[in-house]
């Protein structure tokens, strides 16, 4: 599956090279002067959460990004696929405030299909009319990753042609809660990516295989045999990982070991990511365009699924 | 092309208002028994009195074995019970199970333990101890260690036809030959949110869910949750498993119109069961039965018969089990698939109850009040949700050859 379109998003420094180079961010950063108005003219969109405003944006500028690639296509045969964390719980809280602290019979009903899990796929579809399928998945670091895998299936399965797929964290109040837990300070990335992918070979890059599985407490060391597998293969030029939980650690350690074996440029980006939850892993599919060859991206939640794919860039354009 | 492997149905698993296991369920939803009662719980008093599909004597240390059932919520709890109880009529071992995916379905996960914690409002003690717990996917991670699973696992938060697609990727990775056994499920703990706001929408009935009877008056929240077995034939029958049902063809399309409304001419509903008819291979004419998705809310019954009646051309038997159980969110057309199972496996459908005066504008034949014996080779589960994520996915009565 080929990646024919990207639109981002993010705060300005956030770019390849600050990615590269492990810069640590601090707390939790934004986009610069974002207003939905620049990207999309479309009714009411203000009033929406800002997550869905984001995503909304960033596939404005994906399918410009695609030109005619994507507009050559019929909209029952376009999918739209987004990967979210934490956005419904900020929803979610406002509507619930409202109802306990006003009223249950007057609050915003708009507040509260905001609080649904696949509002913001369900708004990216209207938007841009969009009548093949819209879906959501919500898997941590991983949503990004596995909402590309989920449109990569369909397109397989000629349910659509093309797809698009966002990652997308909006980081308002209840998930600023939730992901410090009120405890220390949280360093994340505010914004959200797109990407078009289908079969067509004229592509910033192909994602070669995603290899998902899972792990527990007890047995981290599975990420560990799975990442030793694909490294020796032989042929990536490229590893980024980082995900923030203890398994950079064992991955670490692992490559500290082993780096003797593997001609591998290595970018740990736990530092240069943070917390970004689904934009994890779309910082670092988007950061693998810009390097030469093929890379493995090694993403982990703390607890349950990870994922490792192989993406083999075409160096096209530099993309951040 | 490569071969395509057939993808059957070797057991189920369920949680609800009127039984806390699938045959339970499925016997409940033959006699038209009801599982809505009147909402006591505290933080459900703002609005009422009303009535819901409460699971009230759910007893999650009877099911819950590894994980520690007082530190995980509640959707974890109703969902690792329904796989056990899949687990249990798959017959499955262990060394089985564990190599499965699972793909899960939901519409507001955990959201409920951080977002709608009452007492945490109103300057009480909280439930502070379950707030890692409420991550979306926790429940996904919760069941993944109950049974030790090492396949992929996805959350799909496709709102209430979140089940139906759970089912399908499911199918892809074994029809495909990514797998060879797979969890699908659906799941929703009764949620705070979706009854105020279905409240606000004015979607909720006084106190009765009347699926296409001319004085429907809207749908009743519900909590549940469901599992699928999904295998390919060949691992099914060299362990000798009991076959269901055979999956064989969906369709999904999306609304693009309004994020809560049915688009007026059901064109995605219909684009989604034409898609489906297609990719199982069949004609219109063959379909038997379909388990509606039938919420009850004036809109969305006209909407789907609408669509039925344009499409098929003809009065397809049609019931819907949310006039006994309520509308169980992400568990709902998880559920509603044991019952397209059943149907084609039995033969026989159940019942829409509360049904009483026919609606010329939504003109079906709903198999009103009593289930009704007939021949089932295809069964089709419909299902709609906010965002206009449209899925409509078709059972067969398995046959060997």
């Amino acid at each position: 599956m080929n990646i024919i379109g990207v639109g981002k998003v993010l705060p300005r420094k956030i770019n390849s090279n600050y990615i590269k180079n492990e810069i640590q961010i601090d707390g939790i950063i934004e986009p610069e002067d974002f207003d939905i108005k620049k990207y999309v003219k479309y009714k009411g969109l203000r009033s929406l959460t800002k997550a869905t405003n984001l995503a909304i944006a960033s596939i404005s500028e994906a399918i410009n990004d695609a030109g005619e690639k994507y507009n050559q296509h019929s909209p029952n045969r376009i999918g739209v696929f987004v990967g979210s964390t934490l956005n419904p719980t900020d929803a979610a809280s406002h509507f619930m405030s409202d109802v306990y602290e006003a009223s249950a019979d007057f609050v915003s009903p708009l507040k509260f299909s905001s609080s649904v899990l696949n509002n913001i796929s369900g708004w990216a579809s209207i938007v841009y009319g969009i009548t093949g399928l819209n879906s959501t998945v919500i898997s941590g670091n991983l949503s990004g990753i596995d909402a590309l895998k989920m449109a990569t299936s369909y397109i397989n399965n000629d349910v659509i042609d093309i797809a698009i797929v966002t990652a997308v964290e909006g980081n308002e109040e209840g998930s600023i809660y939730h992901l410090s837990n009120n405890t220390h300070n949280v360093n994340a990335i505010t914004g959200a990516i797109s990407v078009i992918i289908e079969k067509n070979d004229d592509s910033y890059a192909t994602v070669n295989n995603i290899c998902s599985f899972q792990h527990y407490e007890k047995n981290r060391e599975k990420i560990i045999r799975n990442l030793e597998q694909e490294l020796k293969i032989g042929q990536c030029n490229n590893l980024i990982y980082g995900s923030v939980n203890s398994n950079d650690e064992l991955i670490s350690d692992f490559l500290k070991s082993n780096v003797a074996d593997y001609d591998i440029n290595i970018i740990n980006t736990s530092k240069s990511i943070g917390t970004s939850n689904s934009l994890s892993g779309f910082l670092k599919l988007i950061t693998s365009l810009d390097l030469e060859g093929e890379t493995l991206i090694v993403e982990t939640n703390e607890v349950g699924n990870d994922s490792i794919i192989k993406i083999k860039s075409r160096n096209k354009v530099a993309t951040i | 092309m490569n071969k395509l492997n057939r993808v059957v149905v070797t057991g189920t698993g369920a949680i609800t208002s009127v039984g806390q296991n699938s045959q339970d369920f499925w016997e409940s939803c033959l006699k038209g028994k009801s599982g809505i009662s009147l909402i006591e719980k505290n933080d459900l008093q703002l609005v009422g009195p009303k009535y819901g599909g409460q699971i009230l004597d759910f007893d999650a240390s009877q099911f819950v074995k590894v994980n520690d059932y007082k530190k995980i919520g509640r959707g974890s709890n109703l969902l690792i019970a329904s796989i056990y109880d899949a687990i249990k009529n798959a017959n499955l071992d262990s060394d089985t199970y564990e190599k499965a995916d699972l793909f899960v379905g939901t519409t507001m996960g955990e959201i409920s333990i951080e977002t709608t914690d009452y007492n945490r409002y109103m300057g009480m003690s909280s439930s502070e101890n379950l707030l890692d717990q409420s991550f979306l996917y926790t429940v996904l991670a919760n069941a993944c260690r109950e049974f030790s699973l090492q396949g992929e696992s996805m959350l799909i938060a496709n709102a209430c036809s979140a089940g139906n697609y759970a089912i399908i990727e499911g199918y892809e990775r074994i029809r495909k030959g990514e797998q060879s056994i797979c969890f699908t499920a659906g799941e929703d703990p009764f949620s705070t949110i979706a009854y105020y706001g279905f409240n606000r929408l004015k979607a909720i009935a006084a106190s009765k869910c009347k699926p296409f009877d001319k004085n429907r008056d809207g749908m009743l929240v519900a909590e549940g949750a469901g599992c699928l077995v999904l295998e390919e034939l060949e691992h099914a029958k060299a362990r000798g498993a009991n076959i269901l049902a055979e999956v064989t063809g969906y369709g999904v399309s999306c609304d693009a119109y309004h994020i809560t409304a049915p688009h007026p001419e059901s064109a995605g509903v219909i684009q989604a069961m034409e898609k489906a008819i297609a990719k199982a291979n069949i004609e219109l004419e063959d379909i038997d039965y379909i388990s509606a998705h039938g919420t009850g809310t004036p809109a969305n019954d006209k909407a789907e018969s609408f669509a039925v009646n344009n499409l098929f051309k003809r009065k397809v038997p049609m019931s819907s089990i949310k006039s006994m159980i309520g509308h169980s969110m992400g568990a709902a057309s998880l559920l509603e698939a044991i019952v397209c199972c059943n149907a084609v496996n039995q033969n026989i459908a159940p019942p829409t109850i509360n049904f009483e005066t026919v609606d010329e504008n939504c003109e079906v034949d709903c198999i009103p009040n009593e289930a009704r014996q007939f021949n089932i080779e295809y069964a089709m589960n419909n299902s709609y949700a906010f965002g206009g994520a449209n899925s409509s996915v078709i059972f067969k009565k398995f046959r060997n050859n």
